[in-house]
């Protein structure tokens, strides 16, 4: 409906009490102002209406809370609903991700301060370098720069690095101490020597990213220290001291008695942390092989005989190479930063080699060891490492528990099918024994009384017998009848299996739980037979039930019909509505 | 203008607009209800959203400024 001007005068008036003049003269007025206030850019105003406003030249009418409130009045209390599940939360998995990168850190920070000692000490020492690169491969301004990066990308390849070096540790302990694997050692200790000497020099430095990635690095391989034995300091100590280059100025600088910074700090890290058990025991075997070995200074290069059948040897030879750059570095430690790149490379080339080399496959212990050392960094440092090392350690036992599973499941569907006659498996399917319980209800119990056949065999009056298996059945259902009517008419029904509910057929005695069509209620048995019986010859179910009532004595009910449920009998008798007296009614058979 | 005058300005309007009726008024506009039924709503954090119902009131005006 549409209210017009002069509608609106009327209302105006009625609900202010002004007159109609008053009230147009009014309206006009507030036309008016609004129109003035928009053509002087303002907006107009009705306080609890809204606000007239203009947008370039269109008018615009911006409604007050008020207003909006008050003409959705209808639907107030309604608000948004979310239909959906809440999409699984961006929240919750990062915070997963945070919980767990926050544990690794604590984990690292907590053994950080253990192998701390050993890894400030013998860091330059020790091997553990190989991983390093590995660690933290974003930190590294030039990945490429780093030889074994490119072996390590390879997940297999760093397995078997990790395997290796769990073996190579040992060995040099028991069998190689002066061999060439020494060299390799020197020169890694004296990468980390300089990168410690570097990180504190850092400021200075241009290569400050790559000393910090070394930084890391040497954290990492500090925890593995941790777990490494006395014994095998001792041993890279030997190494060291093997090789006659290098034994003086390593041993002394690793014992503090140089005066290079990197030796100093070195020096004074593991006294602070109160390793000095380490360090005498260090100086000991030191001493000891200083003075066995020393007796062959010229072992710069050996070729290790164990080690011979290493497939890497040329690998070994690079590394030799790399040592003249390194004997450079002692020399002239201007070169420092030029040849850190070198060193860099040769860090990693060396834990290649000593992979080779050194193989004990004696410690199997020191061997897991090893290997958890790497996964440990890994995880700490790589988040991507860690599902990987997960799913190698499960991946050989679920392999059999597949099979065994599948056994099951396979064995189990055989079973299956063969219990529900899919397949026909000897003890398993019980086709014959079911067979025979199902048919066993349809014959008759034993005959009480036999009656005149008022009853009727609706075998020869049911058209749906059509099957010749049904009709051993069927005959023998005809004996029933007769005695159920007398005894008890309920169950007078010839059971007929294909149809348990139905209007018309046979009467099935499975059917007996259902509703039926009640006619008749009849005084005499006769009348209600001969009804049932003209029923059934009309090709209906009839069923005649005596009903026991107090008035009237027994009564005789004639109904029609089984069915599932009072629906269906709703609409049977619908159908059936002319045949059925007006007072018919439906109930539940027994 | 009266202060009466507004308010029953006010609330004529509203009452119309409630009933689903337009208001015209000469000179400057009419003002319908416009219907909006309930329908769902795609948020952007990705839920969907059943909106209620809701009734506005739009001004169609009938001069320019």
């Amino acid at each position: 409906m549409h209210i017009d001007h002069q509608q609106l005068l009327d209302l105006l008036a009625e609900a202010s009490g002004l007159d109609a003049e008053t009230t147009e003269k009014q309206l006009n007025e507030l036309i008016a102002d609004i129109k003035q206030s928009l053509s002087d850019d303002e907006a107009y105003e009705i306080e609890g209406f809204g606000i007239f406003s203009s947008l370039g030249n269109r008018i615009m009418f911006i409604p007050s809370k008020e207003l909006e409130t008050e003409i959705n009045f209808k639907y107030v209390g309604m608000e948004p609903i979310e239909l959906d599940e809440p999409a699984p939360s961006f929240d919750d998995p990062f915070e997963g991700l945070d919980d767990e990168s926050g544990a690794e850190e604590i984990d690292l920070e907590a053994k950080k301060p253990v192998g701390k000692d050993l890894g400030t000490r013998f860091a330059g020492l020790i091997d553990d370098d190989i991983n390093d690169p590995d660690l933290e491969p974003a930190e590294d301004p030039g990945p490429e720069m780093w030889g074994v990066e490119a072996h390590k990308e390879d997940e297999s390849a760093d397995r078997l690095f990790a395997s290796l070096m769990g073996q190579d540790y040992e060995k040099p302990i028991e069998e190689d101490e002066g061999i060439d694997t020494s060299d390799e050692n020197e020169f890694d200790g004296f990468d980390d020597v300089f990168a410690d000497t570097d990180q504190e020099e850092a400021n200075s430095n241009d290569l400050d990213a790559e000393v910090a990635a070394f930084m890391g690095g040497d954290s990492d391989s500090e925890e593995n220290d941790e777990k490494d034995t006395d014994e095998l300091l001792d041993d890279v100590f030997a190494e060291m001291e093997s090789d006659g280059l290098l034994n003086d100025d390593m041993t002394e600088e690793t014992l503090g008695l140089d005066d290079t910074d990197a030796v100093i700090d070195y020096a004074e890290v593991p006294q602070e942390d109160g390793e000095d058990d380490y360090i005498a025991a260090d100086l000991n075997s030191i001493s000891a092989e200083n003075e066995a070995e020393k007796k062959e200074p010229d072992e710069e290069d050996p070729e290790p005989e164990d080690n011979t059948e290493n497939d890497l040897e040329l690998e070994k030879e690079v590394d030799l190479d790399f040592e003249d750059p390194f004997m450079n570095l002692e020399d002239d430690q201007v070169d420092e930063s030029v040849l850190r790149m070198e060193e860099f490379d040769d860090t990693e080339i060396v834990p290649v080699i000593k992979n080779i080399t050194t193989d004990d496959p004696t410690d199997t212990d020191q061997k897991a060891e090893a290997n958890k050392e790497p996964e440990e960094k890994e995880t700490k440092t790589k988040k991507k490492e860690k599902p990987i090392k997960a799913s190698k350690n499960s991946e050989a036992a679920p392999a059999w528990l597949w099979v065994v599973l599948i056994i099951v499941v396979l064995g189990g569907g055989v079973v299956g099918l063969g219990y529900f006659n899919i397949l026909n498996i000897p003890f398993i399917s019980p086709s014959t024994s079911t067979v025979a319980t199902t048919s066993q209800p349809a014959t008759p119990p034993p005959v009480v009384e036999t009656t005149p056949t008022p009853v009727t065999d609706p075998v020869s009056e049911t058209p749906t017998e059509t099957s010749q298996t049904e009709e051993p059945a069927t005959n023998q259902e005809q004996a029933a009848p007769p005695v159920v009517e007398n005894t008890q008419p309920m169950q007078n029904q010839t059971s007929n299996e294909a149809e348990k509910y139905g209007l018309t057929g046979a009467l099935s005695a499975d059917g007996m739980d259902g509703y039926t069509i009640v006619m008749y209620s009849l005084s005499n048995q006769q009348n209600a037979l001969s009804e049932q019986q003209k029923l059934q010859n009309d090709g209906y179910r009839a069923i005649v039930a005596p009903i026991e009532s107090e008035r009237y004595g027994t009564l005789w009910r004639v109904s029609l019909g089984q069915f599932a449920s009072l629906f269906d009998a709703a609409v049977a008798a619908e159908e059936i509505e002319t045949l059925l007296p007006d007072n018919y009614f439906i109930k539940k058979i027994n | 203008m009266k202060k009466e005058f507004l308010e029953a300005f006010s609330v004529v309007v509203r009452d119309q607009i409630i009933m689903k009726n337009s208001v015209e008024i000469s000179g400057l506009g009419t003002f319908k209800a416009v219907h909006h039924s309930q329908h769902q709503e795609k948020r952007i954090d990705g839920k969907t959203v059943m909106m209620p119902p809701r009734d506005t009131i739009e001004f169609v005006a009938e001069i320019e400024r």
